[in-house]
């Protein structure tokens, strides 16, 4: 896993508990890489869930909900550096449709060694649009905050439904609906 | 303490990100170095490639350049020469090495080479391609043809450092350019010469044609058997064709060389149509052809075009239809198409029964030297100028000869011509001269001039059949000498002669002090084409007569100016002119009218019959009045009667006769077309009688 991810992770950490928190979920974690990251770095994904689940002991907040927090300020983070992705879609589901097709293709262009998820995303209707998200990392939860982030950004509100297709999670369908306000 | 610890381990952590980073850097950029050499390796291999193919390519185009055998030379701004290709070498015959260098002017142009010449070089400065020919010398010195273009060739900055010009040598085919044209000259000239060598033959022929003609014509007048009579007759119909092919000829030569001229002068159309009618009547004796000749009866004054010419179509083509028809008729029509106070214009129309054009071959017996087919030549002889003659003189006159046939369905050859119209009624009588009907006045003295002692010959003989005074004269100066003694009434005039020819003669009769001043003189003149009387009257002459000419032609001549006694003349009234138009009861009207009702058709036609005499003789009397407004009355009155009795053609005479009185025309007018409605009137009675 790239280490724009754990870097901007261990940001969100000190921003919202400061840097104690940073310094003890790392220590209580058994990190091959010693919590030493750089964004440029590729780091093994498994740091990650040790992370965000000591901080989850720390501060009895679910991993889920950690775990979509943190997507919102990667949303953030992807909005503020990587503003072309949100400009040359005309709405949300043209965003969420360019996501497999352009985006993550891009980013595996820049980054060969980026471990990137795939989603078969279908549109129903005009209001409804379905992704199919695959990966052994099963990280289903960020893919969900940062669907959750992408609708506040292109400020089109949405419910999102998401249901495991496989157990594990590593096969997840999300139905996500224009609400009208 | 445990604030100073946690910063301690996170400057640790953020110091070891560092070195990571570095590290990361670092392999990042030999990585970045390795591939940028591979890229650059690529690259240098792609332009070589490049290069090559380049060079391949401007090495075919060379190749190509020096295959189409073009010589490439470059020379800069000063037109020193900068660069040869082998070919432009070759061209010249000069080494590269004794051309670099050099003013490509100095060297490659002739010093003799106008201005012109060289101006195309410095025009080629102006920064523009061009392409011109130029004659370039080569070392030797002989001169050589080459197509040029030239165009400005510039540096890395876009200024013109000199020209690049492309050299083809074109010396053979300017040289075979050069052969054909002389050919062709020579061909033409050969032609012309040719055209001259026939003129000038058909005018040597004419001569001893003309003694031919005479002599037979003479010989006629001996005592001869049937058969001598029959020879002679050969003898004269052969010598006929002879003059006309030469005649054709002639004209051809005319025409093809672009002379033709119409001169127009005043004629009596119906009389020409007329006399030729004659003519062919006579030709036609001896086939069982009908000759009839109509023409309009309301062509009532002479009219102003070229006699000549209108003569020669008619007698062309009434030649061709006598001579393409066995048995039948020939039907020659001459009828107002449209008429104006000062103009008229006639259609002539000659249709016969003959053997007819096939449809595919109508499009070329305009031609010159066409026949419908060869056999036609074969079985029927002639030039196959005629009708190429004919359309020429027609379209000399803005008009075309339309033909319309079918083989074996006979031929119809019309056109039409505008005339202006001329004051002079039409003559209603045509003298035509009898030979034997004809005294002339004893005691008239005429000179002939002529050095042929066989047309010397021909014309005492002639003159002595007429009792004629005539003194001869060898040439012309001997005639100069007779005229200072004797008045003459009439001098004959050949033209070429030795010693005077028969131009001076006259200049010296008119010009100097004798009796003879005023004296008529015709010229006789083998040449049909000067047969000019405008032309003749130029040079003092009174007259022409052609040669051959034959005894008639003579006789009106005489006649025209020796003094002659009328009196016996025997002349003989148009036939053709007015003539009785035949009219025919339309059974068919009659069955329209009357149906099956015999009675009752009876009964009316027996009714008309009492009274159209009187009907008709009152009209006679309203025409003699000449009041129009009555004339109209009665006109109309009787109009519907003669359809009712099967003659519509004269109800439609009655309608014109109506149309005339009411638009107040000439009472002569009226007269004229009054007098064919009693001559039909006087046709339709007994028909009518023998009807019932
Ligand atoms: C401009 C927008 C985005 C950029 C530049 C981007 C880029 C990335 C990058 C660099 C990674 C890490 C891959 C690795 O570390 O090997 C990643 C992973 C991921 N991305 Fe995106 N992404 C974008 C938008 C999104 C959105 C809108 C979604 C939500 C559907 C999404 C879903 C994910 C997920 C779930 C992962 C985690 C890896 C996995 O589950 O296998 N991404 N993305």
């Amino acid at each position: 896993m790239k280490g724009v991810v754990f870097t901007e992770f261990l940001e969100m950490v000190e921003d919202t508990f400061g840097y104690e928190m940073v310094d003890e979920i790392i220590s209580n974690s058994d990190l091959e890489s010693n919590g030493v990251y750089t964004s440029i770095g590729t780091y093994d994904h498994k740091e990650m869930f040790s992370l965000v689940s000591s901080l989850s002991k720390k501060t009895e907040i679910p991993v889920h909900t950690l775990l979509k927090k943190y997507a919102h300020h990667l949303g953030d983070f992807f909005h503020g550096n990587y503003n072309a992705f949100y400009a040359r879609a005309a709405n949300l589901f043209e965003f969420l449709e360019s996501i497999e097709n352009f985006i993550h293709v891009e980013v595996k262009k820049l980054y060969p060694d980026a471990e990137l998820p795939t989603f078969e995303t279908r549109k129903i209707d005009h209001d409804n649009i379905e992704m199919i998200y695959k990966s052994t990392r099963k990280m289903s939860d960020l893919a969900y905050g940062l669907i959750e982030k992408s609708s506040t950004h292109f400020k089109e509100p949405i419910e999102i439904k998401k249901e495991n297709i496989e157990e594990d999670g590593s096969v997840v369908r999300f139905l996500i609906s224009r609400v009208d306000g | 303490m445990d604030k100073i610890a946690l910063l301690e381990r996170r400057v640790e952590r953020e110091k070891k990100a560092r070195k990571q980073a570095e590290k990361i850097l670092e392999e990042k950029a030999i990585e970045l170095f390795h591939v940028n050499q591979e890229l650059k390796n690529i690259s240098e291999k792609k332009i070589n490639q490049i290069q090559s193919k380049f060079e391949n390519s401007q090495k075919r185009y060379q190749n190509v350049l020096s295959n189409l055998n073009l010589g490439l030379l470059e020379q800069d701004q000063e037109g020193y020469i900068t660069k040869v290709n082998k070919v432009f070498c070759e061209m010249v015959d000069y080494t590269s090495e004794e051309l670099v260098g050099n003013i490509s002017s100095n060297i490659l142009l002739p010093d003799d080479l106008t201005a012109s010449d060289n101006k195309k070089l410095i025009d080629r400065n102006l920064e523009e391609s061009k392409i011109y020919d130029i004659k370039v010398m080569r070392k030797d010195g002989t001169l050589i043809d080459l197509i040029v273009c030239g165009a400005p060739f510039y540096d890395d900055y876009g200024n013109m450092v000199g020209t690049l010009d492309v050299h083809y040598d074109v010396t053979k085919e300017k040289k075979l350019q050069q052969e054909l044209k002389e050919a062709k000259e020579i061909a033409e000239r050969a032609q012309q010469a040719e055209k001259q060598f026939l003129t000038n033959m058909s005018h040597e022929i004419k001569t001893p044609l003309n003694v031919i003609v005479g002599m037979s014509h003479l010989l006629n007048d001996t005592k001869l058997d049937a058969q001598q009579h029959e020879y002679l007759d050969i003898l004269k119909s052969s010598a006929d064709i002879l003059f006309n092919l030469i005649s054709e000829v002639l004209d051809f030569a005319k025409i093809d060389a672009g002379k033709i001229s119409v001169v127009n002068e005043e004629f009596d159309i119906v009389q020409e149509l007329n006399n030729i009618h004659k003519i062919f009547k006579i030709k036609l004796e001896n086939k069982p052809v009908s000759l009839q000749t109509k023409i309009d009866e309301k062509i009532q004054h002479c009219v102003v075009g070229d006699k000549k010419l209108f003569n020669q179509v008619i007698v062309n083509l009434l030649g061709n239809a006598s001579k393409f028809t066995e048995e039948g008729s020939i039907i020659c029509t001459a009828t107002i198409v449209h008429e104006s106070e000062t103009h008229i214009e006639i259609n002539f129309k000659v249709k016969d029964s003959g053997i007819g054009i096939a449809e595919d071959k109508l499009e070329t017996i305009f031609q010159n030297f066409e026949q419908a087919n060869e056999s036609i030549s074969k079985n029927y002889g002639g030039t196959g100028l005629g009708l190429a003659i004919c359309q020429s003189i027609v379209e000399a006159q803005n008009s075309t000869i339309k033909v319309q046939s079918a083989e074996g369905l006979g031929s119809t050859f019309q056109f039409n011509l505008v005339f202006e119209k001329s004051e002079r009624k039409i003559t209603e009588q045509d003298v035509f001269v009898e030979d034997s009907s004809v005294n002339l006045v004893a005691g008239s003295t005429i000179l002939y001039v002529e050095d042929n002692p066989l047309n010397s010959l021909y014309l005492s003989r002639l003159l002595d059949k007429w009792n004629l005074r005539y003194e001869h004269a060898e040439n012309g100066l001997i005639a100069t000498e007779k005229i200072a003694h004797t008045k003459y009434d009439l001098i004959l005039m050949d033209i070429q002669m030795p010693v005077m020819n028969g131009y001076q003669a006259t200049k010296v009769i008119r010009t100097t002090e004798n009796p003879n001043q005023k004296t008529p003189i015709a010229a006789l003149t083998a040449s049909t084409l000067g047969n000019n009387l405008d032309k003749a009257k130029d040079f003092g002459f009174s007259d022409f007569l052609a040669k051959p000419f034959q005894p008639p032609e003579l006789k009106k001549l005489l006649l025209k100016y020796l003094k002659h006694d009328i009196a016996d003349d025997s002349p003989e009234t148009a036939t053709v002119q007015n003539p009785k138009v035949k009219i025919q009861l339309d059974e068919n009207q009659l069955k329209q009218v009357f149906g099956d009702d015999e009675e009752y058709k009876k009964e009316i036609i027996t009714m008309f019959l009492e009274t159209i005499d009187e009907q008709m003789s009152v009209l006679d009397n309203l025409i003699k009045t000449g009041i129009h407004d009555d004339i109209r009355k009665q006109a109309h009155k009787l109009k519907p009667n003669f359809s009712m009795v099967g003659f519509p053609e004269l109800t439609d005479d009655f309608v014109i006769l109506e149309k005339l009185a009411k638009s107040n025309d000439t009472i002569e007018n009226i007269i004229t077309h009054y007098s064919l409605i009693t001559d039909k009137v006087d046709q339709l009675k007994p028909q009518l009688k023998s009807h019932i």
